[in-house]
């Protein structure tokens, strides 16, 4: 499973040190590399785009704010993910106490919200529709497994790296990977049966 | 080409940098390399498709703001001050419009104008014009016009310097506001602006607007077309209808272009729209150490930081095709422009500007 990563000229870390030191250009960077990606986890707990939003800008601007005292995280994108992650629960349950005119579509804190994809952006009939079956399977999994899979594929993090965001031991992660493994498998070889007759190992 | 994906399983994709850079941030540069890549392996037409279905399932909708929508991000964190932020933050933060504003306001506040689109009106029209973009520049201001032949130096009321070229005129308040400073500009000038952060400086003209906290840059404007260069610091540009329309709606939020070192933006009259290009002769922001640029099996990605570091501009490229490009050359007294096209030349790679930004296409250095 583990596949050495090709590690950019920039790495995040050599960004972060640079951003430490109060480079506008390495902030710039890490919000053109990270943004995005957070913005889509944090989706998946609260579907308001502009709460989101706010929520990650939140998170750079006291990372921005506070560059003199933070340290070098081991995982930049970890550490992203899993601040993100904290604020957009806290805020969410926060403002929906505050503001109870204004509800949220706010999971609690362990959920993570079924997979309901809306595919404006997937070109191709075959595509989405392999997308869409491919989507079915997921939503058969736990909301844990679910997000142990999201953030292993979708987010390309190691073992470690999951546990420490879902707050969780790395075994924990380990097995909740091979039981989503084994639940997808079986739906897996349908879908290629069906979409395709593909004889493909992909979860070994 | 890339022969080592032919054995990729659907798996080991998911994690591959490259298809990521395709399928999650729809990097064009990427999908070029995906798509040439199918024509030359449709056999493995399936298992890419699978793959890619896959990661698409995962991220279920598309959220992604536009790269002109994270620079305005970056920006908006970068000028928002710490102590106006904690006065802000006693209210729920991200549904406070108040702090919204402040964070705006200040790229509002710093807007500069750059035309002589103004030249032909009447007076008393120039002072309606005013008086809507500031009334302290209406009445009371001084105005300053260049009829000699020579650059003339104002020292404003904050410390800032401009350098008014011939056949220009500054409106410009003998004392500026509690929180703000404005002027309006018909020509060309040069502006050292003194860093205050909690009074963003605005040069009105009549196409262009620029945001300004503390920086170096130029301001030109003829009938036609007008361009804002900037020598050191950052600044946000607007089309001045853009401006206008946004105070008096009270919007928060504007459509502009932001600048650093050594990029320029350019507005002509006839598409009316904002062009963002490099500087003709980018300028070192540090001397740097003398031997900055004499190069000895330097991996390319250091040379390119380097001048990334020392020009100020980002240099885009794909780490991966280039991992094997080594230079060897001593750069020390060439332009930029000269530097890079000799730079292309060594690795048999190419350059463009795009967007303020240098870009090199290269097939790698594989000598096979």
């Amino acid at each position: 499973m583990n596949q050495p990563k090709s590690n950019p000229p920039q790495s995040d870390g050599l960004l972060w040190q640079q951003l430490k030191q109060g480079s506008e250009l390495a902030l710039g960077r890490l919000i053109n590399r990270f943004f995005n990606p957070l913005l889509n986890y944090g989706h998946k707990f609260v579907r308001d785009e502009a709460f989101v939003k706010d929520c990650v800008q939140e998170v750079f601007i006291e990372i921005w704010n506070r560059r003199d005292h933070i340290t070098t995280p081991d995982s930049v994108r970890a550490y992203l993910l899993s601040s993100v992650r904290k604020r957009v629960v806290r805020e969410g349950f926060r403002q929906q106490i505050i503001r109870d005119d204004q509800p949220v579509n706010l999971e609690n804190n362990d959920q993570f919200v079924e997979f309901s994809p809306e595919w404006t952006v997937i070109e191709g009939e075959t595509l989405a529709e392999t997308t869409r079956r491919i989507a079915g399977v997921l939503a058969k999994l736990t909301k844990r497994q679910r997000e142990v899979i999201y953030l292993r594929y979708y987010q390309n993090l190691e073992r470690d790296e999951i546990a420490a965001i879902m707050n969780v031991t790395p075994q924990s992660v380990s097995n909740l990977l091979q039981v989503a493994y084994a639940s997808m498998r079986d739906n897996w070889m349908v879908i290629m049966a069906l979409a395709m007759g593909w004889q493909i190992n992909f979860f070994e | 080409m890339e022969a080592h994906y032919r054995a990729f399983t659907i798996d080991e994709l998911t994690h591959d940098d490259r298809f990521r850079q395709w399928v999650i941030e729809r990097d064009p540069v990427a999908e070029r390399f995906w798509l040439e890549w199918l024509t030359q392996n449709p056999d493995k037409a399936d298992t890419i498709q699978m793959a890619r279905a896959f990661l698409l399932a995962l991220e279920e909708e598309n959220t992604s703001l536009p790269a002109a929508g994270l620079a305005d991000i970056t920006d908006e964190i970068v000028q928002t001050q710490p102590d106006r932020r904690t006065a802000v933050r006693t209210l729920p933060f991200w549904r406070n419009t108040a702090f919204r504003v402040a964070a705006s306001v200040l790229l509002v506040l710093g807007l500069g104008y750059a035309a002589l689109r103004f030249t032909g009106q009447p007076e008393r029209q120039m002072q309606a014009r005013l008086r809507r973009i500031s009334p302290a520049l209406a009445d009371g201001a001084i105005t300053r016009t260049n009829t000699t032949q020579q650059v003339q130096d104002i020292r404003l009321d904050d410390g800032s310097i401009v350098q008014l070229y011939p056949n220009s005129s500054l409106n410009y308040p003998a004392h500026f506001a509690a929180n703000s400073r404005e002027v309006f500009l018909r020509g060309r000038a040069f502006f050292r602006i003194a860093r205050n952060p909690k009074k963003p400086f605005w040069v009105y003209t009549g196409t262009l607007s620029t945001q300004v906290l503390g920086t170096r840059f130029m301001v030109d404007a003829d009938a036609g077309q007008a361009n804002v260069q900037v020598t050191s610091g950052r600044v946000s540009v607007y089309r001045s209808g853009d401006v206008e329309r946004a105070r008096r709606d009270r919007l928060t939020e504007q459509i502009g272009v932001i600048l650093t070192a050594n990029q320029q933006v350019v507005y002509t009259q006839t598409d009316e729209q904002l062009v963002k290009t490099v500087v003709a002769r980018p300028t070192m922001l540090q001397p740097g150490r003398a031997d900055a640029f004499v190069f000895e099996e330097t991996p390319i990605a250091e040379v390119f930081a380097r001048l990334e570091t020392i020009y100020g501009l980002p240099v885009l490229y794909d780490a991966s095709t280039m991992s094997r490009c080594y230079l060897t050359a001593n750069l020390t007294d060439e332009s930029l422009f000269d530097k890079l096209a000799l730079i292309c030349k060594i690795t048999r790679s190419s350059y463009e500007l795009v967007d303020g930004q240098i870009v090199i296409h290269s097939n790698g250095c594989d000598n096979n």
